[in-house]
């Protein structure tokens, strides 16, 4: 019989046995013929407690080795932060350690810079290499050696942070990725709690939550602890259901999970929260809220004047009646929580929005309560980095500096500023400076400006400590252990500086004493074991630190929060609302662009994992490629169906993308999404797509010196060609979920 | 002949909308344990890749009344399976120790009528081989040595999971609910000196929470949870008698063991 023939037959009979049975089992059991290896699950395995490096986050993670190679990353149960979960990217780490383009072993540039061209070099060669033109640079005079990193926290960046500084640097100095305004929050905690750092936002046990822009679950390196408060906030707690209220231009993750969505006009996020705290002041005028003096709140109602519904109703574009629901709304909760973040933070006026939002948190009475807002706990061991990053204004000088020559030597490690800076002409200026010595895995965007390259081993297979970003109760040690052996020739970049400091010798040897990471990590062990409180304590140094490792970190009640302390000079300084100011004509560019942090990619460390390429975006679906968000019926008055290609241009530069008609999207803004556009960065990424952070203006913050990243005007036109708008969800007809929802 | 449904576990999943934020961390998450392949830009742009669960993403209204919501949709495990009849050759069956829906890969010669007759669309076919090529050109390095021709070894191959069949071009997949992960719960039992009797794996009974599908696992909202629901005392039981539940498509009477929490947006 042809295989033809044979297909007929049994498509007859398969249609027939359908109308016969009607959708009954079929009533001949049915066993596999061979043993598959399903039925045959592998029983020695090797489990290690480490920890997630793909970004700040500080996830512990639970590695199963088989026969030698990791199989599988899963969450680490124990670990504070993640409690056995992991986010998508943390899941497909494997291919950070499997991946095809890793660089195997320490290379030297061949070609010109930024090309990519690289020739393998020997590692005692290339490590004498480094450390003469290290040792040159440095006896250029301070700051002549710079070191960029993309990690303020763990021993490598602490060590990092020390070999710099003894080379007459500024010390590490770390970039975070271009969305986390860490200097808006900061100085408005600083001002509103007295709270100098982070603050933690109890979603877990809030009511209501009114978030100005802040994509919890999308971007920034806590989604994983936010997307655990939020099913706990939704259905944790029998009978009691917590609300969430999203204001912001563009529907993020956090925006497509909210009750309500609202859209006042970009930037004037913070008018809103000024109507909103007037609202509340009006209602109440004897509010009573413990910590704060009457003085206090007078002085805010003096600022808060101007703000009523109807004055901000016209600022916003929102109905006073619904800034006044809000307030109403907010007020009622026990507790209201407001949190701020995202493009809120990133226009000129950002700092007076992080105040503004601040403050109703303190009108909510929630500062230290359970739903409200807590100050990140801070762990209290010596020797331990968390570097806070440069302002924008200060990064700004730090590459004027690059261009100008007076950087000699330039260090990167976990670093794309080519990528990442491009607003501050970042290729320009590495092309500047005479000798770079990347630690990085991949030959991305920077690495390919690079005099040498001195591979640092995947997070998989080396030691570190890392201190996540943020928790919720208890301040965290993640401890990562090497699950595997190392695959290629790389050497951890820990044990790399601590050679490099021997070899120049003079302060640099002196300021790292130590001959290898453990030698490090012995220290951390012994001030475990002095602390000796947390959740490991007692024994020897050695026998805490074997149980530290074993359980994949070390946690420890944060001490008591520090009392309220308002510094009211300069909240109410702040307490105003100073229209936004945005780059380009308005005429030549009627809209607006919103970059936003790849929820799937993360700013860009994510695009060189195929599992990541494949995972449809959550919003559009989309993957393999790049695209610009319009409104539809934007994208209507200008003939534009989804997947037509366009031309987003702003006064920086302009790019095609196809387009993708997304309902939750202001009309007059253009949205797009950053992870794809690289230069060089493996054969996935590589001339993929187009990197948004060309088009941005280095616009800057006012009032703390971040990045206006969300304050460039664009103009969307109908371009010729663009690369292909690929859908998950355009392939597929028959969604299932459509009967339910639809 | 015992009827297949009447089996003494019936595993199954609760997935509660009002708590799943669309991250899609099950997604990769059973990427990775159950070597599902990497199609590339171009197959996905014919439409052949391939999610044992994904996380579809509906709209509703117009901006400035706009919301979206997410569903993670997976097989549906039906105890009447459409996919299960129309098979020619047997490959798609129902394991009577399990109850879950499997399929046999060496079985299958990829007629695809179960991908047809499925309405949860969750069958996926095979339209390559995954095999990895033994070496692969550098890029970026130069070669000086001219015994590696500019070659690496592949080491993709090192993340595939040994529990899980690497599947062939030409075969159809879909989720097994983590088959090799209940096997392998199933013997840890054993192991421990908990089975009792001895006429096999039948009446080992497996402590609730002690199997976990990798997507469950992962879930950093607790949207899913998964255990056995002829237990009245599991996990999943107690949530499959919510107020809120529904089954996707329950008029076609293919009764999902996949229960649904509505979400309680406005």
């Amino acid at each position: 019989m042809k295989r033809r023939d044979f297909l007929k037959l049994s498509a007859f009979s398969a249609a027939s046995s359908l109308a016969l049975t009607s959708c009954v089992n079929a009533s001949i059991p049915i066993e596999a013929p061979v043993q598959m290896p399903e039925d045959h699950p592998v029983d020695s395995e090797l489990l290690y407690a480490s920890a997630c490096g793909f970004c700040g986050g500080g996830c512990g993670i639970v590695v199963r080795n088989v026969a030698g190679r990791a199989r599988k990353i899963e969450g680490n149960p124990e670990h504070p932060v993640n409690r056995g979960t992991l986010c998508a990217r943390g899941q497909a780490g494997l291919q950070l350690l499997y991946n095809i383009d890793r660089i195997q072993g320490p290379l030297r540039r061949l070609g010109d810079k930024g090309t990519g061209v690289f020739n393998k070099v020997d590692w005692n060669l290339a490590l004498q290499e480094a450390a003469n033109n290290l040792g040159t640079a440095a006896g250029r005079g301070a700051g002549s050696v710079l070191f960029l990193s993309g990690r303020g926290d763990g021993q490598t960046a602490l060590l990092a942070d020390k070999f710099a500084k003894a080379l007459g640097g500024p010390g590490l100095v770390y970039l975070p990725p271009f969305g986390e305004a860490s200097a808006v929050v900061r100085q408005a905690n600083r001002a509103v709690y007295g709270i100098d750092g982070p603050v933690y936002y109890d979603l877990a046990d809030a009511d209501y939550v009114l978030s100005f822009g802040a994509d919890l679950f999308g971007s920034g390196s806590a989604s994983v602890l936010y997307d655990r408060a939020y099913g706990a906030m939704r259905q944790g707690r029998p009978g009691r259901r917590g609300r969430l209220v999203q204001i912001e231009p563009r529907m993020s993750l956090t925006g497509a999970n909210a009750d309500r969505w609202l859209s006042p006009n970009p930037g004037t996020e913070g008018a809103l929260a000024l109507g909103i705290a007037n609202a509340i002041l009006a209602a109440n005028p004897q509010i009573n809220v413990g910590g704060l003096t009457a003085a206090d709140i007078s002085a805010w109602k003096g600022a808060l004047q101007n703000y009523s519904p109807d004055n901000v109703a016209r600022i916003t574009g929102l109905p006073a009646s619904q800034i006044s629901q809000l307030a109403q709304d907010f007020a009622n909760a026990r507790p209201g929580l407001a949190v701020a973040g995202g493009p809120a933070l990133g226009h000129g006026n950002g700092l007076s929005t992080q105040v503004a939002v601040n403050i109703l948190n303190l009108l909510a009475g929630n500062v230290g309560q359970p739903g409200g807002v807590r100050p990140a706990p801070q762990l209290g061991l010596s020797d331990q980095l968390q570097a806070v990053p440069p302002s924008f204004r200060d990064l700004q000088t730090v590459f004027d500096n690059m261009r100008s020559g007076k950087v000699a030597a330039l260090l990167l490690y976990e670093a794309n500023p080519a990528y990442t800076l491009p607003f501050l002409n970042a290729s320009e200026a590495l092309g500047k400076v005479p000798f770079i010595l990347s630690f990085n895995n991949f030959v991305d965007d920077s690495t390919a400006y690079a005099d040498l390259v001195l591979p640092d081993h995947t997070y998989l297979e080396s030691w570190d400590t890392r201190v996540p970003t943020l928790s919720a109760d208890q301040a965290v040690l993640t401890v990562q252990q090497p699950a595997v052996n190392p695959m290629y020739d790389t050497r951890g970049t820990a044990d790399v500086i601590l050679a490099l400091a021997k070899t120049i010798g003079g302060a640099a040897a002196q300021a790292l004493p130590w001959g290898t990471i453990n030698d490090v990590l012995n220290n951390v062990a012994d001030q475990i074991q002095k602390a000796n409180r947390g959740s490991v304590k007692g024994g020897s140094a050695a026998e805490v630190w074997q149980m530290v490792v074993q359980h994949g970190g070390w946690w420890d009640n944060p001490p008591a929060p520090t009392p309220l302390a308002p510094d009211r000079q300069a909240t109410v300084s702040a307490l105003r609302f100073d229209a936004p100011r945005f780059e380009g004509d308005a005429t030549a560019y009627p809209m607006l662009l919103q970059v936003y942090e790849s929820p799937v990619f993360g700013e860009w460390r994510g695009a060189s994992v195929p599992w990541l390429q494949e995972l449809p975006d959550q919003m559009t679906t989309a993957i393999w490629c790049s695209w610009a968000e319009l409104n539809p019926q934007t994208a209507a008055q200008m003939g534009l169906q989804q997947g037509d290609p366009v031309t987003v241009a702003t006064p920086r530069g302009q790019v095609s993308v196809p387009v993708f008609l997304n309902p939750g999207l202001r009309p007059d803004v253009v949205a797009m999404p950053t992870g794809q556009g690289h230069a060089n960065y493996t054969r996935y990424a590589a001339k993929r797509g187009v990197n948004p952070l060309t088009l941005l203006a280095p616009s800057v913050e006012a009032g703390a010196g971040g990045f206006a990243y969300a304050a460039t005007r664009a103009k969307v036109s109908r371009s010729s060609a663009a690369e292909r708008l690929i859908e998950f969800e355009g392939n597929s007809s028959r969604l299932p979920g459509r009967a339910f929802f639809e | 002949m015992p009827d297949p449904s009447s089996g003494t576990r019936k595993w199954g999943m609760v997935i509660d909308l009002d708590r799943c934020n669309g991250c899609e961390a099950c997604v990769v998450a059973c990427r990775v344990e159950n070597n599902v392949a990497v199609a590339g830009a171009d197959e996905c742009g014919k439409g052949r890749q391939a999610y044992w669960i994904r996380v579809e993403r509906y709209w509703h209204g117009e901006f400035p009344n706009v919301r979206a919501s997410f569903m993670p949709i997976l097989c549906q495990q039906c105890q009447n399976a459409p996919c299960e009849p129309v098979c020619p050759v047997y490959a798609s069956y129902h394991d009577r120790a399990e109850q879950v829906n499997a399929q046999i890969y060496n079985r299958c010669i990829g007629t695809r009528y179960c991908a047809n007759n499925c309405p949860y669309y969750v069958r996926f076919f095979n339209w390559f081989d995954y095999w990895f090529d033994p070496v692969v050109p550098t890029i970026n390095v130069a070669y000086t040595n001219p015994m590696r021709m500019g070659l690496n070894l592949d080491p993709r191959r090192n993340q595939l999971n040994p529990d899980v069949t690497v599947r062939s071009r030409g075969v159809m997949e879909k989720c097994t609910f983590c088959i090799q992960r209940i096997r392998r719960a199933r013997l840890d039992v054993i192991k421990q000196g908990g089975f009792q009797s001895a006429d096999g794996i039948e009446h080992v009974k497996v402590p609730d929470g002690a199997v976990q599908p990798a997507c469950v696992q992962t879930c950093p909202t607790g949207a899913l949870v998964f255990g056995d629901l002829s237990d009245p005392e599991s996990a999943v039981s107690k949530l499959a008698t919510s107020e809120r539940r529904f089954r996707l498509l329950e008029e076609l009477g293919t009764e999902p063991v996949v229960i649904y929490l509505k979400e309680l947006r406005p």
